[in-house]
């Protein structure tokens, strides 16, 4: 198809900073950003295979020390690159930084010959091509990897348990990986014959979708399009098995299943007979930042599931063959723009540039939209990670947290964290227990303050339109409006917290705490809205808890966690 | 304008020739009670046309008398003069006086001592070679018109000896058709998104014509037939699926996929509106007498009642919860209806008492195992239902609330349950009127009410079918009154899949009961019956590893087996003859090899050819009569030679009847059974796909050198098959 040239891209922490985080020595990165913010990804990339393999080598358990490099598994796979990039910028020190996506692209030339010239990338057919091999190599290593701390983590999220790595007979039933849970979707293509009113259908999963676009349109009227019935008459009549001859018929495809994240790519490219050859078309493409799908069949089960626009593949050119791409990014609540080794801020009242338009700024390619309820714990994640992006869950349960239901909130915790420790570590069993009420605490009064939802923002913008300047100040702002507690003791905690977190940074055992992952990862949000003074613990935080998401030794039991409901 | 079409030949094999019954799913019913029967008074025929091209009609028996009241209070109408029922084309007629078969009505005292008898086979016609989608009866039912799959429309007189003749083409599937009696035409729609109005008043049949398929509108030819009016719709959602005119001619409506209602007026082919409020296809529509009222039943189970006056909806019935696929009344108004709907079930809703149509009634009569694809009711008396399955249902009506009241109040001992009638509330459907006039209280002071009588049955009645009973009322899942129908038309198995198997000769089929049975197609005889199992299992166990061109081609669409020849490939196989199943003692070469389009070409033919040579044969022996005669003086008789007899007898006849000798010998074959049809007469079954104008390409009408005599033929002239092969 159309070859579009790919971009590297930056990764950043921070808001603030303009330091260029990556270097965009080539391709592709733009759109690696946007799969490395989409979180689930991330965690599921870095936490693969049987759980976060320790950063730093051993732990507590024999079966950690078993693992060989820190990347687990040493695979020699497009994802076993793609892991150790993930794994190298968010274990960076620093927040901001340019990185190199080299280890990653050499292998991804040495895989691919698509990707094997200097010839400009699609990122769409990359994205396709990536996922589609980090499904696989994670389907086979799950399938050849021997016996591993998959017994404790269970984490493998492609369903198979401890133990069962051997067993491949369990594996290669289930074709679903990870990428698949979070990817994708099922389409189901319907065919209603008109004179008996008999309808076959037919699915076809996906893990992308693509659909045309028209000018001065929008991506909801694209998709409708998309979904529009098609009448098969005149000639190309349909034949019915129940009529036993050719009718008219109406075809359509719907949506049966909603992806966990929704990838949209905008077929902006059109065959010209007379040119003979591709042209792009850059036409304006509105596309908004909640998103809800109409073309879903009747009798699905949450046909109101709300998306939010999380990232965005911005292809900058005229034609279809040669161009540059860059990436927008949210993070945080803030817009980033990933552009080589650039990366700035946004504000979100820009984004409308890059509709199609106008062609210095670009237009929209592959759109990202993450669900607003997407349920990480069934993707078998830790706990941690999940525990993490609860507060991107749309649940209204902020309120409920917010109240200080300290003590609502501390039972399931408590419940789940006993068979954590159970499961968990041995060694760190004290430190465990101790750690978990002193975690305990701090949980309580540390869980009311997260990261607002993604509805909850959206209800929080529609109320404070105006107040739409600064980013990190009005969620900040808001934040606190809804906080009910900001103690001081906060402040303390935190440090003490960190001081703590500070010696689990060398310490293999203390930091593998999930709890403390909840509560670093918690505070580490929360503390993004604080005032900016609190920048280096935050850091600290930030690190901890990209740190703790992928020490899974302790993550065992976290079917437990599954449970826990806020 | 028909193009050229390209020259095939098909026939189709028969089985069961005698069971009449249809061999798939029935389209289309027409009820005739108007033709006299043995007696001196009708006794009701119902025409049924079927999925498999065969226009049936069926002997009712039906104890009929005539009417002397009105069945319907026409408030505005005069008596019915019953003698006036042949008139037809004048428009001053009133308009009662086109429903002629108003004038004939079910005897009941009659109906009611006895048994109903059972209908009996009356007439069969072939007169399509795909489904017949709708049939109607015109010229006070002397005429029938049918339209088809085939995208033909024909017209039979099945009181005389005709063969049904084309009157009018489409250039897609014929979904529809409606009939003004009044200025006589007839509308067709159809898949090509077109709705031809076609004018049929000058069919009569010519007294000199008889049974030839020749000039049968006495002037004009086939060829002239142009609709007087054509609407063309271009949206690829515009099929025409539903099609209904008033008497009068004044108004035409169709239905179709775009959920919307079109008004057209007939005489000059625009649209005067279009009615939106459905969400799905419209697949029936009826309207009144006066062209004031439509109904229409849509794949979205609603009925709606429309005033085209004031151009809205004015109620919507929700009785059904599956599609409506048909609808009948025979009320002028429309205030008594049957719908029927595709889970089977047929309701009857009648509001012709009151004003507000919430105070109506609905109830299930029956249901049937299948869509209800039509239904036709008579009197209320009697209804027939066809689906997708060959049989039709007879199924004993319900009388109309009034008739109830009538029959309890009238009756001294209402314990006879053949009168009291006492419907069950789990067979009402509640009447929820979404029109504006909800406002109305839902009591109804029904006069009938205070009337009420000691007989607590049809103090039962009225509770429950008025006012608060409606709350009730379960909507879900009525209960129809009538479990099993009265008598059953019985249809017969028809062919729904095949498989074509390796040698190309033999194929398998699946019919309707789920029976295999393996054919020949050049003997036309069923070689083996399997029984009920898996067609693709068979096929993969009998199938022989052989390649043999493709030669011809099969399909069951109209239940039978049927096999096309196309001109350019149908010579492309050959096999060797020895293998071709041949007995008896024919001295076949070594390897001579036997072309299978020309055998089954010439065995089709035979019967034909023969013809043509006694013909011929006659012919030369009265030339050589005539030489002699001329020889002795005074023959007057010379213009006897002249060109007056018409038999296109090309100069190379003489080589082809040598060639065609041997088939001579072979015309005993076709007379054995299960053989391909054969012409005997114009008016058999299957008789159209051999004769008739538009049937058999013309290289078979006549003896030019055709595949038979050609050069090749004539090479291997000496290895044809000179016996036949047994069968």
């Amino acid at each position: 198809m159309a070859l579009f040239k790919w971009i590297g891209m930056g990764d950043l922490r921070k808001p603030a900073t303009n330091e260029p985080w990556s270097s965009g020595s080539e391709k592709y990165f733009g759109l690696e950003n946007a799969l490395y913010f989409c979180k689930p990804f991330r965690e599921c990339v870095v936490n693969f295979p049987n759980g976060p393999n320790d950063a730093n080598g051993t732990g507590e358990n024999k079966a950690n020390e078993e693992t060989s490099t820190s990347n687990g598994l040493s695979e020699d796979t497009l994802f076993g690159a793609l892991k150790d990039l993930f794994w190298k910028i968010s274990s960076q020190k620093k927040r901001t930084g340019v990185m190199a996506p080299n280890g990653f692209i050499s292998k991804l030339k040495k895989e691919n010959e698509l990707f094997r010239s200097t010839m400009h990338q699609d990122a769409h057919e990359f994205l396709n091509y990536i996922l589609n091999a980090v499904a696989e190599n994670s389907k086979s290593s799950v399938n050849g990897a021997s016996i591993n701390e998959s017994e404790e983590s269970g984490i493998s999220a492609d369903g198979s348990s401890s133990g069962s790595s051997e067993n491949t007979s369990n594996t290669f039933s289930s074709k679903t990986t990870w990428v698949h849970q979070l990817f994708e979707g099922t389409l189901t293509n319907e065919t209603k014959c008109l004179t008996c009113e008999t309808i076959t259908s037919r699915d076809d999963p996906f893990l992308d979708l693509s659909i045309d676009i028209e000018q001065n349109s929008s991506v909801t009227s694209c998709l409708r399009q998309f979904s529009a019935s098609e009448m098969l008459v005149h000639q190309n009549k349909f034949f019915c098995d129940v009529c036993c001859g050719l009718q008219e018929a109406e075809k359509s495809m719907k949506i049966k299943k909603l992806p966990n994240v929704l990838a949209l790519h905008l077929k902006r490219f059109k065959y010209q007979e007379k040119l003979q050859k591709y042209i792009k078309l850059s036409y304006r493409v509105v596309f908004p930042f909640e998103l809800r799908l109409f073309n879903t069949c009747d009798d699905i089960k949450d046909p109101d599931r709300l998306y939010e626009l999380y990232a965005i593949c911005v292809h900058i050119g005229s034609g279809p063959y040669h161009g540059h791409y860059v990436t927008l990014v949210k993070s945080m609540g803030q817009w980033l723009l990933f552009d080589d080794e650039n990366v700035e801020t946004v504000d979100e009242s820009e984004i409308h540039k890059y509709f199609g338009d106008l062609p210095a700024t670009g237009s929209g390619y592959v759109l990202f939209y993450q669900a607003c309820d997407l349920d990480l714990s069934s993707l078998g994640l830790p706990y941690s990670v999940w525990a993490n992006n609860v507060a991107s869950s749309s649940s209204s349960d902020f309120e409920i947290s917010a109240e200080g239901a300290a003590a609502a909130e501390s039972h399931p915790i408590d419940i789940q964290l006993t068979p954590n420790t159970t499961n968990g570590v041995n060694d760190n069993g004290n430190n465990n227990t101790t750690a978990n009420n002193e975690e305990l605490k701090r949980e309580h009064r540390q869980t009311p303050v997260r990261e607002p939802s993604f509805s909850e923002r959206w209800i929080l913008r529609k109320n404070n339109s105006d107040k739409r300047k600064s980013h990190v100040d009005q969620e900040s702002k808001d934040n606190d409006e809804n906080t009910h507690e900001k103690t001081p003791s906060h402040e303390k905690e935190k440090s003490s917290w960190f001081g703590s977190s500070k010696s689990n940074n060398k310490s293999k055992e203390k930091d593998k705490d999930k709890d403390k992952d909840e509560k670093k990862t918690l505070s580490s949000l929360e503390s993004l809205f604080e005032d900016s003074s609190s920048k280096k613990e935050k850091k600290e935080e930030k690190k901890k808890k990209n740190k703790e998401n992928k020490k899974m030794d302790k993550l065992t039991g976290t079917n437990g966690f599954k449970s826990v409901t806020l | 304008m028909r193009k050229t079409a390209k020259r095939k030949v098909s026939y189709v094999i028969t089985h069961n020739k005698d069971d009449h019954g249809h061999l798939l799913g029935i389209n289309s019913l027409a009820l005739d009670t108007t033709t006299f029967g043995s007696s001196d008074k009708p006794e009701g025929i119902l025409y049924s046309a079927g999925r498999d091209g065969v226009i049936n009609s069926w002997d009712l028996h039906l104890p009929l008398r005539g009417r002397t009241i009105p069945k319907y209070n026409y408030n505005h109408l005069n008596d019915i003069d019953e003698k006036k029922r042949n008139v037809k084309d004048d428009d001053n007629i009133p308009l009662h006086l086109f429903n002629e078969d108003k004038n004939w009505e079910i005897d009941e005292d009659a109906s009611s001592s006895q048994p109903t008898p059972k209908s009996t086979f009356r007439q069969s016609f072939q007169s399509h070679t795909d489904w017949v989608n709708d049939i109607i009866l015109c010229h006070n039912k002397e005429a029938l018109i049918s339209c088809s799959s085939d995208r033909t429309m024909k017209l039979w007189f099945p009181h005389k000896t005709s063969t049904p003749c084309t009157i009018g083409y489409h250039t897609d599937y014929i979904k529809a058709l409606a009939y003004a009696s009044g200025p006589g035409w007839v509308a067709s729609g159809g898949f090509d998104r077109k709705i031809a109005l076609w004018d049929i008043k000058e069919c009569r049949l010519a007294p000199s014509t008889s049974s030839s398929s020749g000039n049968i509108f006495g002037g004009l030819s086939e060829r002239d037939f142009q609709p007087i009016v054509t609407i063309a719709e271009t949206s690829p959602k515009s099929s025409v699926y539903a099609l209904a005119c008033n008497p009068s001619g004044s108004v035409l409506v169709s239905g179709s996929p775009e959920k919307v209602i079109k008004v057209w007026d007939p005489k000059s082919g625009k649209r005067i509106t279009k009615l939106s409020g459905h969400t799905d296809n419209i697949r029936a529509i009826l309207i009144s007498d006066d062209g004031e009222l439509i109904l229409s039943g849509s794949s979205d189970t609603t009925i709606k009642l429309w005033s085209l006056s004031a151009q809205r909806c004015i109620n919507t019935f929700t009785t059904h919860s599956d599609s409506i696929w048909s609808l009948y009344s025979d009320h002028p108004r429309l205030k008594v209806f049957y719908a029927g709907a595709k889970d089977g079930l047929v309701t009857r809703t009648d509001y012709s008492e009151y004003e507000e149509i919430d105070d109506g009634e609905c109830v299930a009569i029956c249901k049937e195992n299948a869509g209800i694809v039509k239904l036709v009711a008579l009197d209320n008396k009697y209804i027939w239902t066809a689906t997708c399955s060959s049989s039709i249902k007879r199924w004993q009506d319900i009388p109309l609330r009034k008739d109830r009241i009538k029959l309890s109040t009238s009756s001294p001992t209402s314990s006879t349950s053949q009168n009291a009638f006492q419907i069950p509330s789990s067979s009402l459907i509640k009447l929820t009127s979404t029109a504006v006039t909800s406002s109305y209280p839902s009591v109804v002071s029904s006069p009938q009410l205070k009337t009420a009588t000691t007989d607590s049955e049809v103090a039962t009645i009225y509770s429950v079918a008025i006012g608060d009973g409606h709350s009730d009322i379960d909507n879900e899942d009525p209960e129809p009154v009538r479990e099993i129908a009265d008598h059953i038309i019985e249809g017969q198995h028809g062919l729904i899949k095949y498989v074509i198997l390796n040698n190309r000769r033999n194929i398998l089929t699946l019919d309707h009961n789920g029976e295999v049975t393996l054919w020949d197609i050049i003997k036309c005889v069923k070689v083996k019956v399997f029984g009920k199992c898996n067609i693709d299992e068979i096929a993969q166990e009998i199938n022989t590893p052989e390649s043999i061109p493709n030669w011809c081609s099969v399909d069951t669409r109209i239940g039978a087996l049927t096999v096309h020849l196309d001109e350019s490939k149908c010579f492309d196989a050959e096999m060797y003859a020895d293998e071709a199943g041949l007995t008896g003692d024919v001295d076949i070469r070594e390897d001579q090899r036997i072309n299978l389009g020309k055998w089954v070409l010439r065995y089709l033919f035979a019967n034909f050819t023969q013809a043509e040579i006694q013909t011929y044969e006659a012919i030369q022996q009265q030339r050589s009569l005539m030489q002699q005669q001329r020889q002795q003086p005074g023959s007057e008789h010379r213009s006897l030679f002249s060109t007056q007899i018409n038999v296109n007898i090309p100069p190379q006849a003489a080589t082809s009847t040598t060639c065609t000798s041997p088939t001579a010998s072979s015309h005993n074959l076709a007379n054995s059974n299960a053989n391909p049809p054969m012409p005997q007469s114009p008016t058999t079954p299957l008789a159209a796909f051999t004769t008739g104008p538009f049937t058999a390409p013309a290289t078979t009408s006549s003896q030019q050198p055709d595949y038979f005599s050609g050069p090749h033929h004539l090479n291997s002239s000496a290895t044809s098959p000179t016996t036949p092969p047994e069968y």
